[in-house]
């Protein structure tokens, strides 16, 4: 049956059309071209032999821009071909002159793997004659000699960059004497923690690129996101001309909403996303449409794995979980394309940049986590000329609730800012010896840098750099770019290892303010959608032991956090309410954690934390709530309102800030000893911030618009996990309460 | 509000507590003692100059052992050419950020070894610093390090890329560390140069500084300490340097004929490996003599046997098999490859006397040997059985009827 058929069926069928909050229908939109810009005759001609006769409009306008020298961020949708933005431009370049380099970075070794096949075949389409390489962890220690020599092409990823050649840039003279081009893909990638520490990667980049005379060009390519120009600049320190109407033509493409059946509305429960996927999945499978499925862990995995194959015997279903190898993904890429397997269910794993091919139909299970991420995995249907579909089906959290009732987010524009703090100190200081280490800092290259001078000073006195006349010298013993991981948080993390097989191995970090709450005893540790389980945590020896498990349940730490004010960057102040960001210093005692299972949240049972408190000093955002507004409210009324807001603000933010909930500590004060008023403070989890606080201080109304909105569309009567929290947690008339607050502050903006 | 400086207190807990910085940058921190400035183009240098006349180049053992084991570096013409080089730095990283400090070479006059020392006194003078050493070594271009190939010039290559000066140029480069692993590293606990000093050349380094607290003497110094904590460093840069001097010296003892076991069969491999039979045998004559065991004896013969067959055919190394052979039908403990001679055997049977009949007999005794051994090698034994399936066939076909039952006995 054809994909339009079977959606029909799916609509008339009352079963399911009743659950569809909305369904929208994109039409096919035809290709837009722009010329080809002037390249080098065998590139034109390997254009030629591809049968490419134009370029889309957005891939002309890149290379344009490139060509004249400026830096270009390209966010278009997924599978637009803007790899050929970076592709075109710079193999012209190595072939007007062969000297010229290129640094290409990937976030992940695998991408950069797939990508390096995709080099390779234009390299050999022009004749050859370009060197390329991967240099990473598992390049062996003979060729590294050559690829520093000889790379005109190196290939690699920030982590390596950091650790493998910036530190020992004189082995790379090659390249950086001759270095044109800086890539930077996935660049929407790059945000948080991670993104702070690559943007100081790339500030020393380019100081070392400055030492050897070359002033890259950079080309980034990003997902949509709402700021991919503010981002590359952020990252970069450069600016960017931004490329982002695509002219790549689009097929017909149908957007599904799907909320699952209510099971009790005053309770607001609702049957689970995954029983509800089986029952999609089989209408689509069986009746032979091609279908991936995004499940968000790797036990929702399983479980509709093992469901479909027992209800669809005959059909060839794969799973796909983390870490599969090129080989295992290329056997399930040609039984796509072959037609012989019809089905795949994958992890988030899947999700980044690598192509299994095109299928007709893509369904996630729950809202990923990130718009961004959400949109790649719509984008996995429908790269052919057929219509596709891409099916959302919400789990019961406060965004997937809101998001099922509000599809323009994923395909007009998208709310999320992808956030970098480049300047957070403990961030910055820690690059900072990287960079004294690769070259002395000379007075005069700081001298507008006020902040800058004086952490140079501050370490000198501390004897790990020397001041000289003129200059700063790393002298210290050690390594500094070991000391710290661009994936995790602070010096002092708390290790992560994994005794599941013979050989221990550290499989990540978590700062050590965080250890308590997502690493004590007993805890579900999350990595690569595998589960693991805490079995002794050593806060003094910063290591946390885990094993690896198959459990139907996740763990929520419960603990006391207090705020204290340090200090006002900014603050407005409205009639009901007063807004702020600043520094404050958190302090977290953690107390008892709950096992909660999937999908239904229910509560499987609890044990303590006996740990003592952790404390930090961070940014945050804050808005108190004024005597005009709490004048009509009792104490009591505030007390619940307050608490409803917090449970729902820390599910709403990461919206806006494309990050995960645990990015964030939200605390309620009713009245706060610093403000004097009830205060709701949701803060950076980050020691100093990555920027989080202060962004949700300029998207304070977007935030509570959207709480709003949740509150208003939710089913419960008086509250429930989905809006403002269960009713014996938050009180019983915390849904009202707050909505009625939200309204005050609201009305007047 | 808190200021930048409380902000980084914060962050930077467990920070080295800086000793009363008396002496600030301005002020150039005192020399050690014996050093003296140097004008280059590059600025001023520091440089120390002790001669040692009781010392030399074993110039004998340059030309006769050097060659063996170092064969693919170019000799020098004279020993005066070169120059023994040795470097401490502020750590064992070799990321550019670490710094060869002290920088120490050692060389052969009319009147003896000088040992020549040059002290980075301050960051700041670098440049003049490396242009002194690369006049030294551009006099004597021909390097003897301990470890330099991997460690020391590396380091010093990329600071002369800092500070975009042309590195000098050397026209051969002796690493004594690969050889002193050949000779001794089955018989000492230890590499380590300091080690073998010690335990070869029975020099005390008693008093020597420990490695790791090299760095931290340097900071010391550079934070205003007296020029007197570097004594020890300076001393312990002396002590490796002519530590090297006397190696070269008694990595050549074998050739004299005082070895031990280990160092002529290092020896002996060396000299086969670059087409020296004759130096070869000689060796394997004395380890024979020198073997602390039946394993070390059984072990040299095979040797011995490998390196006749190499020169003189298979049948140059029939008597030495044959010999090991009778060892092992002895009873005596002979280690690994007990069937090596026989598989030897077997082959000269087949393929030089064309007797398949004595060729399957050695292969069959090969067999019973790996079956009597508590370690079997199946890849090994796999080949063995082949060997004797195909020996089997051609005996059938030679003989086919007469010799059934010798063959399936
Ligand atoms: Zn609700």
């Amino acid at each position: 049956m054809k994909l339009e058929q079977v959606l029909d069926q799916i609509g008339s069928n009352r079963r399911f059309s009743e659950q569809i909050t909305s369904w929208v229908r994109l039409p096919s939109r035809p290709a837009q071209y722009g010329e080809i810009p002037p390249l080098h005759m065998k590139l034109c001609s390997a254009l030629h032999t591809r049968g490419i006769r134009k370029l889309y409009s957005h891939q002309a306008e890149a290379v344009h821009q490139v060509q004249s020298g400026k830096h270009v961020v390209i966010a278009t949708p997924t599978a637009s071909g803007k790899s050929l933005c970076y592709i075109l431009p710079i193999i012209d370049r190595i072939l007007q002159n062969p000297q010229s380099s290129a640094l290409f970075l990937f976030p992940t070794k695998a991408l950069a793997q797939d990508q390096r096949t995709k080099i390779g075949q234009w390299i050999s389409s022009v004749g050859g004659g370009i060197a390329s390489y991967t240099y990473d962890g598992d390049t062996p220690a003979d060729s590294r000699r050559s690829i520093r020599h000889a790379g005109q092409i190196v290939i690699t990823n920030p982590d390596m960059l950091h650790t493998g050649i910036l530190p020992h840039h004189t082995k790379w003279v090659h390249l950086f004497e001759n270095l044109d081009f800086i890539v930077i893909d996935e660049l929407h990638s790059y945000r948080g923690v991670f993104g702070s520490h690559v943007a100081n990667v790339l500030r020393r980049l380019q100081r070392i690129a400055a030492f050897y005379g070359s002033s890259p060009t950079f080309i980034a390519s990003s997902a949509t996101i709402a700021n991919p120009r503010e981002l590359a600049e952020g990252l970069t320190g450069r600016s960017f001309a931004l490329v982002e109407n695509s002219g790549a033509p689009t097929s017909k493409k149908h957007l599904l909403m799907y909320n699952p059946p209510v099971v009790n509305r005053e309770l607001g429960i609702r049957r689970s996303a995954i029983l509800e996927a089986t029952e999609i999945l089989h209408q689509l499978l069986a009746n032979d449409v091609q279908t991936l499925a995004f499940a968000r862990s790797r036990v929702q995995l399983e479980v509709l794995l093992s469901y479909l194959r027992q209800r669809l015997p005959n059909k060839v279903i794969r799973g796909y979980r983390g870490g599969y190898l090129p080989r295992q993904r290329r056997e399930i890429e040609r039984g796509l394309q072959t037609g012989e397997i019809r089905g795949v269910v994958a992890t988030n794993a899947l999700e980044l940049g690598i192509d299994i091919g095109s299928l007709e139909a893509s369904v996630l299970v729950g809202y990923p986590g990130t718009i961004a991420s959400a949109i790649q995995q719509m984008g996995r249907a429908g790269r052919s000329d057929c219509p596709s579909v891409a099916i959302l089906i919400a789990s019961s959290r406060p965004l997937d609730q809101h998001l099922v009732t509000h599809p323009d987010y994923f395909f007009e524009r998208s709310p999320e800012h992808a956030l970098v703090h480049p300047r957070n100190l403990l961030i910055r200081v820690s690059h900072l010896k990287c960079a004294a280490f690769e070259l002395p800092f000379t007075r005069e290259e700081v001298c507008h840098d006020h902040e800058q001078q004086e952490i140079l000073d501050y370490l000198a006195e501390n004897r790990v750099l020397h001041a000289s006349a003129d200059r700063w010298h790393w002298m210290a013993e050690g390594f500094p770019a070991e000391e710290i991981s661009l994936r995790s948080a602070s010096t002092g993390n708390v290790v992560i290892i994994d005794r599941s097989e013979e050989k221990p191995s550290v499989i990540g970090e978590v700062d050590e303010f965080s250890a308590p709450m997502l690493v004590h005893e007993e805890a579900i540790y999350l990595h690569e959608s595998t589960q693991y389980q805490v079995e002794h945590l050593d806060l003094k020896e910063r290591k946390a032991y885990v094993r690896r498990v198959d459990v139907n349940y996740y763990t929520d730490a419960t603990f006391a956090v207090e705020t204290a004010v340090l200090e006002v960057f900014r603050g407005e102040q409205h009639r009901y309410s007063h807004r702020y960001f600043g520094e404050v210093r958190l302090s977290a005692q953690p107390t008892t954690f709950k096992k909660i299972r999937f999908n239904t949240h229910e509560n499987l049972g609890w044990g303590r934390i006996p740990l003592p408190p952790q404390e930090m000093h961070t940014t945050a955002y804050w808005m108190t709530l004024q005597e005009s507004l709490t004048n009509h409210f009792t104490d009591g009324e505030v007390e619940s309102g307050l608490m409803g807001l917090r449970h729902l603000a820390l599910e709403v933010a990461p919206l806006f800030l494309s990050c995960d909930r645990r990015d964030l500590y939200a605390v309620a004060q009713v009245r706060s000893p610093f403000t004097g008023q009830p205060t709701l403070f949701l803060c950076d989890a980050y020691p100093g911030g990555v920027g989080l606080g202060e962004s949700l201080f300029t998207l304070e109304d977007q935030l509570l618009r959207t709480c709003i909105d949740v509150i208003e569309n939710c089913i419960c009567s008086d509250g429930c996990p989905s809006c403002v929290g269960v009713p014996s947690e938050v009180g019983a008339h915390a849904k009202a309460l707050a909505f009625r607050m939200l309204d005050i502050v609201m009305g007047e903006r | 509000m808190r200021s930048l400086r409380d902000r980084l207190q914060g962050i930077h807990r467990g920070a080295r507590e800086s000793p009363n910085p008396t002496n600030g940058p301005e002020q150039p921190h005192a020399l050690p003692d014996g050093f003296e400035e140097v004008i280059t183009d590059k600025g001023t240098a520091h440089v120390r100059e002790q001669r040692c006349p009781s010392s030399s180049i074993d110039a004998s053992a340059v030309r006769d052992v050097l060659p063996f084991l170092l064969p693919a570096e170019k000799a020098p013409y004279c020993v005066s050419d070169m120059l023994f080089l040795d470097l401490e730095t502020t750590g064992l990283s070799r990321g550019v950020g670490t710094v060869p400090f002290l920088t120490g070479v050692a060389y052969q006059d009319g009147e003896g070894i000088v040992i020549r020392q040059f002290l980075l006194r301050d960051p700041a003078g670098e440049p003049a610093y490396l242009e002194i050493i690369a006049e030294t070594i551009r006099e004597r271009p021909y390097l003897v390090t301990f470890n330099g190939r991997s460690f020391d010039l590396p380091i010093l290559d990329a600071r002369y890329m800092l500070n975009r000066m042309a590195r000098p140029k050397t026209r051969g480069h002796y690493d004594l560390l690969h050889p002193a692993r050949r000779l001794w590293g089955a018989l000492l606990a230890s590499c380590r140069l300091s080690y073998l000093q010690e335990h070869l050349l029975y020099c005390s380094r008693d008093n020597d500084i420990p490695g790791s607290e090299i760095p931290g003497r340097y900071f010391d110094y550079l934070s205003g300490g007296p020029a007197s904590v570097l004594d020890d460093v300076i001393a312990h840069n002396g002590l490796d340097l002519l530590a090297m001097v006397g190696l070269i010296a008694r990595m050549a003892k074998p050739l004299q004929g005082e070895g031990h076991w280990h160092e002529h069969m290092a020896l002996a491999r060396a000299a086969a490996d670059i087409g020296q039979p004759g130096a070869s045998a000689t060796q394997t004559e004395r380890a024979l003599k020198r073997a602390g065991d039946d394993v070390q004896y059984f072990q040299t013969l095979r040797l011995q046997a490998d390196l006749h067959r190499r020169t003189g055919g298979r049948p140059a190394g029939v008597p030495t098999w044959m010999l090991m052979i009778s060892l092992v039908e002895a009873g005596i403990s002979v280690g690994s490859d007990t069937v090596l001679p026989y598989i030897q055997m077997a082959k000269f049977a087949e393929h030089d006397l064309g007797d398949h009949g004595r060729a399957l007999a050695y292969t069959r005794r090969a067999i019973q040997r790996i079956h009597a051994s508590n370690v079997r090698d199946m890849a090994l034994l796999e080949e063995l059985e082949h060997r004797e399936g195909r020996l089997i066939g051609r005996l059938r076909r030679t003989f086919p009827a007469a010799c059934r039952c010798s063959i399936e006995g």
